[in-house]
């Protein structure tokens, strides 16, 4: 198999699992949402990619992954990782995402995890200008730019509903056309995940439906991560108490079993594919 | 386990693995004419996957550390160690106690240069040893080659084995692999140093070097690795068997200690 190529947030990183090593200068964060790089060591980076999904997946299948350098992001990112990979000499600015120089023949399969679909630019036009916000799905909606995006509202006699409903379209309608781009390239997309949003919208998009990939534990199918963690809370790293006794990290992120869990999902997948 | 760093030669490096993948554009080049430009970077993330360090690191649920160039020699090994703990290296920073072992597999000894007066100029010598004033200077010191050579060997052994002292007396586990056969009768003769030689276990035999685990199981290299290839590449690298070989080798050494 060639390469196996992985797009997602802290969770496809590996946020949190540098925990489950032996490496000293650990310290924990803060609370479940803070990420500080200049406390972790190249040590500390390089044992956590061990234990992340991707790696486990590429094993499985003895090839390599590639994973954004960088911790974090929503889809924005991962599809502007995605194009940096493969056109890396004429972007060159995106360097914290990969250093390296592929081509689409090298890569057999593309997985994506979803993030949060709040994280994704929400772009519109205010006195002439194009502006962005971000959309929070709670605090009333008042995320990045709120009051900017207020003004525009009451300019355009818009409400924050439609907004959201738009916004999901939008994404939804960027995923497909990232994921049908790719696929024309020979590579196979396939993507799981973390939050409900873009799952509950699959029916308008059997394009996408085909390429979903569920994750099961314990012989019961979860389509989200969100929904797995709810019911197996020590599938996060702060409910992992049957490692970390009662010095547990204050982080959500997914634990060492549960990157288990999401690379036997996506091996199962993709075997079932190539048989 | 605290990682694990890996320093050696083309060996360590994987040349060659990246002609087990399914990539494209993987051109054929013999090992004695090796262009890095004719590796994409997709082929050395596939090569990463095969060499026996990141099989090694896998089994043993841990990280390993190696060298990102291609090739090398024994002073330029212990040079990439001394960086890699002082922040100088591309391989990132590491702290002593973020390392369980040093896993050191010797290259061919004379690639580690040595240097000499001759006439009032300075000269250093690597690979070939058949040069005019390296003669002379032989002469002038009343030296043969072969008592030069042997005087030679046991420097770098010195070398390599204070160099294992000073990391050992930090903590960190060191071990020993031999490509070739030049510095092993060092190695067998010397308790600290023996204590810490990998030997290569292979259908039952053991070998002291990958030199001599070759010599009796030729597919061991990949222009003779029939078993995968119809038609070999020119490569004298280890096959992908040989570096699970190794890989198993180290595993068995550093689980029985």
């Amino acid at each position: 198999m060639k390469g196996l190529l992985f797009g997602g947030c802290s969770f496809t990183w590996g946020q949190g699992l540098y925990f489950y090593s032996d490496l000293p200068k650990q310290k924990y964060p803060l609370n479940e949402f803070t990420y500080r790089r200049e406390e972790l060591t190249d040590a500390h980076l390089r044992f956590k990619d061990t234990l992340r999904f991707p790696r486990l997946v590429a094993n499985h299948f003895n090839t390599f992954e590639l994973v954004k350098g960088q911790n974090g992001g929503g889809e924005d990112e991962t599809f502007d990782f995605l194009r940096t990979v493969f056109k890396h000499k004429i972007n060159e600015r995106h360097d914290h995402y990969v250093s390296d120089n592929i081509e689409y023949g090298d890569i057999e399969y593309i997985i994506i995890q979803t993030s949060q679909i709040w994280r994704n630019k929400f772009y519109f036009t205010l006195n002439g200008k194009e502006d962005f916000a971000m959309i929070s799905l709670n605090d009333n909606h008042h995320g990045y730019n709120w009051d900017n995006l207020y003004k525009w509202l009451i300019e355009n006699n818009e409400t924050i509903e439609n907004v959201i409903k738009s916004h999901l379209k939008i994404q939804l309608d960027r995923f497909e056309n990232e994921v049908k781009f790719y696929e024309d390239k020979g590579i196979k997309v396939r993507f799981l995940c973390w939050e409900p949003d873009f799952y509950y919208e699959l029916d308008k998009y059997p394009y996408l439906r085909e390429r979903f990939v569920p994750i099961f534990y314990n012989d019961v199918r979860y389509n989200t991560i969100r929904k797995m963690h709810d019911e197996n809370p020590h599938l996060k790293i702060k409910g992992d108490v049957a490692f970390f006794g009662d010095n547990i990290p204050d982080d959500h992120h997914p634990s060492k079993e549960c990157h288990k869990v999401i690379a036997e999902s996506i091996i199962r997948r993709l075997e079932s594919e190539i048989k | 386990m605290k990682g694990i760093i890996f320093a050696g030669c083309s060996f360590t490096w994987g040349q060659g693995l990246y002609f087990y993948s399914d990539l494209p554009n993987v051109i054929p080049q013999a090992d004695n004419d090796f262009h890095p430009s004719k590796v994409t970077d997709a082929h050395v993330k596939y090569k990463n996957t095969l060499r026996y360090p990141r099989l090694v690191a896998n089994h043993l649920d841990t990280f390993e550390v190696t060298r990102k160039p291609n090739g090398g020699n024994d002073k330029m090994s212990m040079d990439f160690v001394n960086n890699l703990f002082k922040g100088g290296s591309h391989e990132g920073k590491y702290y002593i106690e973020e390392i369980e072992y040093i896993i050191f597999q010797t290259s061919q000894i004379v690639r580690n240069g040595f240097e000499f007066v001759y006439n009032n100029t300075r000269y250093n010598i690597t690979e070939s040893h058949s040069n005019k004033p390296f003669s002379n200077w032989l002469i002038q010191e009343n030296l043969t080659y072969d008592e030069w050579f042997l005087s030679f060997c046991q420097q770098v052994f010195d070398d390599i084995k204070n160099f294992f002292i000073f990391y050992e007396e930090k903590g960190i586990k060191t071990r020993i692999l031999s490509w070739q056969n030049d510095l092993v009768p060092y190695i067998l003769k010397d308790k600290f140093m023996n204590d810490r030689h990998i030997k290569l276990n292979y259908t039952s035999q053991e070998y002291n070097s990958i030199d001599d685990l070759v010599k009796d199981n030729n597919h061991m290299l990949i222009s003779n690795d029939y078993l995968n290839f119809t038609n070999p590449n020119n490569d004298a690298h280890p096959s992908k068997l040989c570096h699970k070989v190794i890989a198993n080798s180290i595993i068995t050494n550093i689980k029985n200690n």
